[in-house]
C-alpha cells in the first residue's frame, strides 16, 4: 500500500496530493497528516470520492487508510444499499405546540437507532442546527448514528445565523454545495 | 474583457486544483479573514467564504483572476 507523507505540507496541499494519487489509480493509500486541519480535510476530500476511511492516531500524526471502492463494490453496494437522507429543518418535529415538537423529535432521532436501513446522512438546517450543538438533548442518540456509520452535516449559513458555529457538537459543518448535492443523490428523502 | 474563468459558486478546493497560482491569493486573504481559509473552508464556495469571513467578493474574484492570468488586467 502506497504512504503518501504529507506532514508539514500546508493546506490544501495534503488534499491535492491525494487527490493526485487517487486520480493516478491507486486503489488504497495511507496518508499521513500531521495536524486537525488536514486530517479533516483528507477524510472528507476521500468520502466524497467514495472512498473508505479509517483514521489512526499515531504520536502527534494521524494515518488515514484510504480504500477506494472498486466498479464491482460500488454496482453491488449500489444494488443493496439504499441512499436515504433524513432532513431536519427545524428542532421539532411537525406543526402545533412546540414543546411537543420536541418530544417527538427527540422520540424519532432515539428510534432511528433501532430502525432499518440506518440512513447514509442527516442534513440539519435552519433552527434544526440547535440539534447538533451545545445543550441538545439529542445529542447522545446522534452520536450513537455516527458509531453506526452515518453522516452528520450541519448547515454552516445556519450556524453563522444563529452564533452557534463554535458551539456544534457533532457532524461537520457542511455548504449548500454539499447540501443539494446530498440531497439530488438520495433515493429517499425523509423529513420528519 | 474576457469571461472569468473563476465564479461565486466554485469551491476553493476546485480553484486551487484547477489554478494553483490562486493558493497566494488564498493565503493574502487569511489574515482578513483571521482563519487559514484552506484549512477551515476548502470545500466551501466562493461566495460563501467571501460572506463568511466578510470579504469583497468582487475584488476576491478578480484578485483570483489576476493570479491565473495577470496580462487580462481585470482590475479596473
Amino acid at each position: 500500500m502506497k504512504e503518501i507523507d504529507c506532514r508539514g505540507l500546508a493546506c490544501p496541499q495534503p488534499v491535492l496530493t491525494t487527490k493526485k494519487a487517487l486520480e493516478e489509480g491507486q486503489e488504497e493509500l495511507i496518508v499521513v497528516v500531521d495536524n486537525i486541519a488536514a486530517r479533516d480535510n483528507v477524510e472528507r476530500f476521500a468520502k466524497s470520492q467514495g472512498a473508505t476511511v479509517q483514521v489512526e492516531k499515531r504520536g502527534n500524526d494521524f494515518l488515514l487508510y484510504i480504500k477506494k471502492k472498486n466498479t464491482y463494490e460500488i454496482t453491488e453496494s449500489a444494488q443493496k444499499v439504499e441512499k436515504v437522507v433524513v432532513y431536519i429543518n427545524s428542532n421539532v418535529m411537525g406543526m402545533g405546540d412546540e414543546a411537543l415538537g420536541v418530544i417527538l423529535m427527540r422520540s424519532f432521532l432515539k428510534t432511528l437507532l433501532d430502525l432499518k436501513p440506518v440512513p447514509s446522512k442527516l442534513i440539519f438546517v435552519n433552527s434544526g442546527i440547535r440539534l447538533t450543538t451545545e445543550g441538545s438533548e439529542v445529542l447522545d442518540s446522534l452520536k450513537a448514528l455516527v458509531d453506526k456509520g452515518v453522516e452528520i452535516l450541519s448547515c454552516g449559513t445556519c450556524l453563522d445565523f444563529y452564533g452557534l458555529k463554535e458551539k456544534l457538537r457533532i457532524g461537520i459543518i457542511s455548504n449548500m454545495y454539499d447540501i443539494a448535492q446530498s440531497l439530488l443523490e438520495a433515493d429517499r428523502l425523509i423529513r420528519p | 474583457m474576457k469571461d472569468r474563468r473563476i465564479t461565486m459558486d466554485m469551491t476553493v478546493l476546485e480553484v486551487i486544483d484547477r489554478y494553483r497560482n490562486t493558493e497566494s491569493v488564498f493565503k493574502k486573504y487569511d489574515e482578513q479573514a483571521g482563519v487559514c481559509i484552506c484549512c477551515q473552508s476548502l470545500f466551501e464556495t466562493i461566495g460563501e467564504v467571501a460572506t463568511k469571513y466578510r470579504l469583497n467578493l468582487d475584488q476576491f474574484l478578480l484578485d483570483l483572476e489576476d493570479a491565473i492570468c495577470p496580462e487580462l488586467h481585470l482590475h479596473p
